[in-house]
């Protein structure tokens, strides 16, 4: 899998949390194509948003997350790095 | 009264009066007891005796009702070994039943089970003269359940149950009653006994699509007939529905959704009933015209039967309140025949646990919300799978749906569907989706997927499990 996959997986399950001006959001677009990043926090995902994150990730490709423990990936790179790793096993 | 003492006082007091109708075939209760005691005599000379366990695997209908009053007369407990189940289903129930008999009207049927077994062949051409002075026990049905959220069980039923059971469906007296399952299946099958026990006629259906067979109902002047959910449905589209007014259309359970009931009572008015029911305790409730006015709606529990809601410590709720539903009932079963851990959990204080979640209205109205099990349970938001099958069964599109359960290490369970839709729609995923999470908010289905046909068993019930592993096998 590779870096831009695993980054857009990650958009896919911002998109299903219903995050506000996503696809408005430049960073978001510099990140789906392999440069920049985003930290998390500046997300402000609510427990909700952090919930249905999750459930989309697990539900469509097999990775279980904790929502409680999104933020200690920090950056959405990280996340998409963990999930890449994942699914490359 | 048993039913076989009903059928002798049936050929005195209503000997004129219809009982069984073919294609090819009327038998009048004058007629019936004698092909019955005739019946019971012949396999009594094959060697067939009380208490003996008999597999009874006779397709046409007719023949089927008459060998199983046969049986009861005789005094056997007798387990019908459907025709179109597998070798492997047929040795299952022998073998838990300890049958050794089977009786056939099937002259290719061998002995293909490697069992030790007494074939007798079924056929009125072969009876031998009626032996009056014969008198037997009661006789007992072994019923095999669906199956189609666990396992199989057998229930057995003395023929004073039966009767008891019957007893409800007094109405039946003055039914002329067509069903479009097979008396194979277990439920069809006492319906036409109730019937029977009532002094009611049973016509049996031709072959042929719905549309043949409604035309032989109405010629038949048949004032009833009992179908399946999936029936319901394909009623709705034949053009010329409006003939059944008059007629009572009854089906069951709680697969029945709301909007399907509208559509069908827009167009037949006065015509719809809607059946909650289990093979342990018969008919618990019935729906009649004027009770489709909420979602999951049975109607008031039948005569002779009391159904409570309780919580987990089994204290009875107030009205209102959901729970789970408990049933008492006259001839309802007591136990399975072969399975002591569900004995112990379904049948308890004199009590029977469908394993379903309803509440009892104001009115006494039963409303059932669905399996107990198949909660749904999302990060302790509870989710009755109905409530998602309704929503997406209201969706232009959507011809079924069913809601299933994913689980979770993390959320506990997710809730997802998988949807057939109607013939010719082109909805997209995108649009279910959307549309799903703007009726359902939180209890939305995360995934939808959409299937040519949605596995059902022989009587059209939705099989969740199998349905569970489709999902799993698609899911990734």
């Amino acid at each position: 899998m590779t870096t831009i996959t695993a980054r857009n997986i990650v958009i896919e399950a911002l998109n299903a949390a219903s995050i506000p001006e996503l696809s408005s959001n430049k960073g978001i677009i510099e990140f789906s194509s392999g440069v920049g990043d985003i930290k998390i926090s500046s997300l402000e995902l609510d427990s909700l948003a952090k919930m249905e994150f999750c459930i989309y990730i697990e539900i469509h490709y097999g990775v279980s997350i904790v929502p409680d423990r999104l933020d200690e990936f920090e950056t959405l790179s990280r996340l998409a790095s963990h999930i890449q790793d994942i699914l490359d096993d | 009264m048993t039913l076989i003492e009903k059928l002798r006082n049936f050929r005195k007091v209503i000997p004129d009066i219809q009982a069984l109708v073919s294609i090819n075939e009327s038998i009048c209760y004058r007629d019936l007891s004698d092909i019955v005691a005739a019946g019971a005599a012949t396999l009594y000379q094959h060697g067939i005796k009380p208490n003996d366990c008999v597999g009874l695997i006779v397709a046409d209908e007719l023949e089927h009702i008459l060998a199983s009053l046969s049986l009861l007369a005789l005094g056997t407990r007798q387990i019908t070994l459907p025709s179109h189940d597998s070798s492997d289903k047929h040795r299952d129930l022998i073998l838990r039943s300890q049958v050794r008999f089977i009786v056939t009207d099937q002259l290719d049927v061998n002995n293909n089970l490697n069992l030790d077994l007494n074939y007798i062949s079924w056929s009125r051409t072969n009876f031998l003269p009626i032996n009056r002075s014969l008198r037997f026990t009661e006789g007992m049905l072994l019923i095999s359940t669906s199956g189609t959220t666990s396992n199989s069980n057998i229930v057995p039923f003395t023929e004073t149950q039966i009767s008891d059971q019957a007893e409800r469906h007094f109405d039946y007296s003055h039914e002329r009653l067509l069903r479009l399952s097979s008396v194979e299946f277990n439920a069809s099958k006492r319906h036409r006994l109730y019937s029977l026990w009532n002094g009611g006629t049973n016509v049996f259906r031709p072959n042929g699509g719905l549309q043949e067979i409604i035309s032989h109902a109405i010629s038949q002047e048949v004032t009833c007939i009992d179908v399946s959910r999936m029936h319901v449905s394909e009623i709705c589209s034949i053009p010329n529905i409006k003939m059944l007014s008059g007629i009572k259309v009854r089906t069951g359970g709680t697969e029945v959704p709301m909007v399907l009931r509208n559509e069908f009572s827009s167009m037949v008015p006065g015509s719809l009933y809607v059946r909650y029911a289990s093979t342990e305790t018969g008919a618990i409730s019935m729906a009649g015209p004027n009770d489709h006015n909420i979602e999951g709606s049975c109607g008031k529990p039948l005569p002779g039967v009391k159904v409570e809601i309780v919580n987990d410590f089994g204290e009875t709720l107030p009205s209102n309140s959901i729970g789970e539903i408990r049933v008492q009932a006259k001839g309802m079963a007591t136990n399975y025949l072969d399975n002591q851990e569900q004995t112990t959990r379904r049948f308890r204080d004199g009590w029977f646990y469908p394993g379903d979640n309803g509440c009892i209205q104001t009115d006494g109205n039963l409303i059932v919300y669905g399996r107990k099990d198949d909660m749904i349970i999302l990060n302790g938001i509870n989710i009755f799978p109905f409530e998602i099958e309704h929503v997406l069964e209201m969706h232009p599109d959507v011809d079924y749906a069913i809601a299933l359960a994913l689980p979770s290490t993390i959320h506990g369970q997710i809730p997802v569907a998988a949807v057939q839709l109607k013939p010719g729609s082109k909805v997209g995923l995108e649009e279910l989706m959307n549309y799903s999470r703007e009726k359902l908010a939180l209890k939305c289905p995360r995934r939808i997927l959409i299937t040519e046909a949605l596995p059902r068993n022989g009587q059209g019930k939705l099989l969740r499990r199998e349905a569970q592993s489709f999902f799993m096998q698609k899911k990734i």
